[in-house]
């Protein structure tokens, strides 16, 4: 990055995440997709939490590939999203994201989920990881 | 031409794992636009986590194999934005006002 004059170079493992950042009232929480931030978003009831952290959304439809506000405090939405069943990726990750009005993210949760052996992920299949980052 | 977006970086160094992250923001807060269909604000970002990394700053351009984040973000997040808009890539470049010569990953 070229700021003021003075080159920034970062240097690891970089990963890039792609949102579009839209505010409309939803029908239901189920409006929405994965990429969305949407900051008037209602937030999703939690029916169940899967291990000790995973929440579970009360929707009637598909849960993964959607991005669900858990909760908001005041400026600060926590949104979530649960993996894709259908990834090719070998990775899968259960991601919490803290979105900040008007800045962006400003912290996140990340959670590794490995798949069954039929390489779907369903929530009663869910085999826990102690690999979480977090930061804030 | 100016950059097409403004960034904002968090250093995280807290962590269970005593690991160092980065988070920047990448935000084209010039680009607004309407989807046609639902008439929506939309306004694409992209965060770039840099595990384990470290920063060094200098007056000195690096050398060639270091990529640009401001080119990193228009070649890339155009044609997912497009995708994910489900318009092509030349609409799309309609309503970011790009001129024709600016390079896209289509």
């Amino acid at each position: 990055m070229y700021n003021k004059g003075i080159y920034e170079i970062c240097a690891g493992f970089i990963t890039a995440e792609f949102f579009n950042l839209v505010s409309f009232k939803q029908v239901n929480a189920l409006q929405t997709n994965r990429t969305i931030i949407n900051t008037e978003a209602t937030p999703v009831t939690v029916g169940d939490w899967v291990g000790d952290s995973l929440p579970v959304p009360v929707a009637n439809d598909m849960i993964d590939r959607k991005m669900f506000l858990l909760k908001r405090n005041n400026d600060d939405f926590i949104f979530f999203c649960h993996p894709s069943p259908a990834s090719d990726s070998p990775l899968s990750f259960y991601n919490e994201y803290v979105y900040r009005r008007n800045y962006g993210i400003i912290a996140f949760k990340s959670k590794y989920l490995t798949k069954a052996k039929s390489n779907e992920i369903s929530l009663s299949q869910i085999y826990d990881s102690d690999e979480y980052y977090y930061f804030r | 031409m100016s950059p097409a977006y403004t960034y904002s970086t968090n250093f995280q160094t807290l962590s269970s794992k005593d690991k160092t992250c980065f988070i920047i923001n990448a935000i084209r807060k010039d680009f607004v636009t309407n989807n046609s269909v639902r008439n929506l604000t939309i306004k694409p970002f992209i965060i770039f986590k840099i595990f384990g990394g470290k920063m060094t700053r200098s007056k000195e351009k690096p050398s060639a194999n270091v990529f640009s984040l401001n080119d990193y973000c228009d070649k890339s997040v155009v044609p997912a934005l497009a995708e994910d808009m489900k318009v092509d890539i030349s609409t799309l470049r309609q309503l970011m006002k790009l001129p024709p010569s600016t390079h896209l990953i289509a």
